[in-house]
């Protein structure tokens, strides 16, 4: 067989599991002539996989999405379960219907997967409108109402997220609050051969500094721009829930306002918004407006964190854990945050 | 004439990506040939500029005294910092800044912080001896901005102190 027929008939099992699989919670008669169409991959290194297609029945056409952790292909039901990825696919299905039920904008879980499934460890969803690259947001003339509204949204948003109840979460969302986030970070640094003095030098910065917050909750921990889904009146949906943990809260303030996550553009705010905009969205939810200072503090960790994650899939690609381009790449990208962290700490030490 | 330069190969791949095949494509393999091109373009800077920055680090280890057989240079400064045996001075700072600016300009010159730091630290550069030209203690500017080093501070293409 040819390798573009064996894609084929790989991507036609594929959709027969994926249908079988759907039509297993619906009614008999929504089910006749029910089938998948236009299944094709969007993106993603090996160690996640996004998949979108439609599930057409008689009544409707439904656009879904496939998220699935690597190595799960049709023939495989065990998966290669990334040893960084610490909160399951299962528990990120969760976690985004509880987010859902708490005012957060998400997609639907429609279904997680089960081994009987054939389809490795993943959920469905519901596919929204909207556009998620940040390129585009940040230039099209289409999304300039967009832009004006987001950063306020960002802020309701993310208070709405650190408002859901512990006692509601999944038990596998990790707790890194307190002193485990730069122990982590440090450990990883020690991993990765100590690569970098400028990334020993912000965390030495965040322990001498550290603010022990009062505060512990979910922080989603991947909160920016590029995992935002937005149409012409602003924010549609929060995607990539997989670095949720429990912590700061203000974790998430300094991360969506990370010099990375602007994407060269001048506003501090994923590139789109003030930050006014962004701590008066988050004060309506919250009554109260967090200080400067405090993001600032959080925007030198995402500097150190996009530099440990530029370590992490580098150390995947070297692993052989996953051999794609972009890992390999992406390692050059720790120089972006080595000069954001310098940038940031001047002045802090002389 | 010498036969083609690595620069000249890699930069003959990287358009015919950029503009034969990557018209072609859509979705994950345009985006993955954008990265490959991108790639490219990292190893014709460090064939560049590369070795600057190991002299950058040359420098300082023999400022230091450390010793080059006991491990990369920078993984001995990191563990230095680590464990507080090295100092975080005016001469560390002015060493961090100088390679990590040598190593944007190799990774991403494009990426908004590197124009930023060019502008904020002319003063990071201002040294006793140049090590980017052989004029050392008479170079007229030492550092970053040497004027007799083709480095990206000074190249045609990009001009120093961005914004």
């Amino acid at each position: 067989m040819t390798q573009a027929g064996a894609q084929q008939s790989e991507e036609t099992l594929m959709a027969d599991r994926l249908l079988a699989g759907l039509l297993h919670n619906m009614p008999a008669d929504n089910a006749d002539g029910a089938q998948i169409s236009g299944l094709h991959r969007l993106s993603g290194g090996a160690n996640m996989e996004t998949w979108s297609f439609d599930l057409i029945t008689p009544a409707q056409t439904q656009p879904l999405i496939l998220r699935r952790a690597p190595g799960s292909s049709a023939e495989t039901t065990a998966p290669i379960a990334p040893a960084e990825r610490e909160l399951s696919l299962a528990d990120e299905a969760a976690l985004i219907t509880v987010a859902g039920r708490y005012a957060v904008p998400v997609p639907s879980v429609r279904l997680v997967l089960r081994t009987e499934h054939g389809l490795g460890e993943g959920y469905i969803m519901s596919r929204e409108r909207g556009e998620a690259l940040p390129f585009r947001l940040l230039a099209q003339e289409r999304y300039a109402n967009a832009r004006r509204q987001l950063a306020f949204q960002c802020g309701q948003t993310l208070a709405h997220i650190h408002q859901i109840p512990l006692a509601e979460l999944p038990a596998g969302v990790p707790d890194h609050s307190g002193e485990q986030l730069l122990q982590r970070a440090q450990a990883l640094l020690d991993r990765y051969d100590n690569v970098s003095p400028v990334l020993q030098l912000g965390i030495n910065w965040l322990r001498e500094h550290a603010r022990f917050s009062p505060q512990r909750t979910l922080v989603h921990g991947d909160f920016r721009n590029g995992n935002l889904l937005v149409d012409e009146q602003g924010l549609v949906a929060v995607l990539d829930w997989e670095l949720a943990h429990l912590g700061d809260p203000l974790q998430d303030l300094g991360y969506i306002t990370a010099n990375v996550w602007r994407f060269d553009a001048p506003k501090p705010v994923g590139g789109f918004g003030e930050y006014a905009e962004l701590l008066a969205g988050y004060a309506t939810v919250t009554g109260s407006t967090p200080a400067m200072h405090d993001i600032r503090y959080w925007q030198v960790h995402a500097a150190l964190s996009w530099g440990l994650v530029c370590l992490l899939m580098l150390g995947m690609y070297r692993s052989g854990q996953d051999s794609s381009l972009e890992r390999a790449a992406v390692g050059r990208r720790l120089s972006e945050a080595e000069i954001d962290l310098l940038l940031l700490l001047e002045g802090e030490f002389l | 004439m010498n036969s083609t330069t690595p620069t000249e190969l890699l930069d003959a791949v990287r358009q015919f990506l950029r503009e034969q095949v990557l018209p072609e494509l859509e979705g994950f393999k345009a985006y993955n040939t954008r990265v490959a091109a991108n790639a490219l373009g990292i190893v014709a800077r460090e064939i560049e500029l590369g070795t600057r920055l190991a002299a950058v680090d040359q420098a300082m280890a023999a400022s230091l005294g450390l010793n080059e057989q006991a491990g990369t240079i920078t993984r001995q400064i990191a563990l230095g910092l680590r464990d507080g045996t090295l100092a975080v001075d005016e001469q560390m700072l002015v060493y961090l800044r100088r390679r990590t600016l040598l190593a944007v300009a190799i990774d991403n010159p494009k990426y908004s912080a590197l124009a930023e730091a060019r502008a904020r630290w002319p003063q990071s550069v201002n040294l006793s001896h140049c090590v980017f030209c052989e004029f050392s203690t008479r170079c007229t500017s030492p550092g970053i901005y040497c004027p007799h080093a083709i480095f990206p501070g000074n190249s045609a293409t990009q001009t120093a102190g961005g914004r």
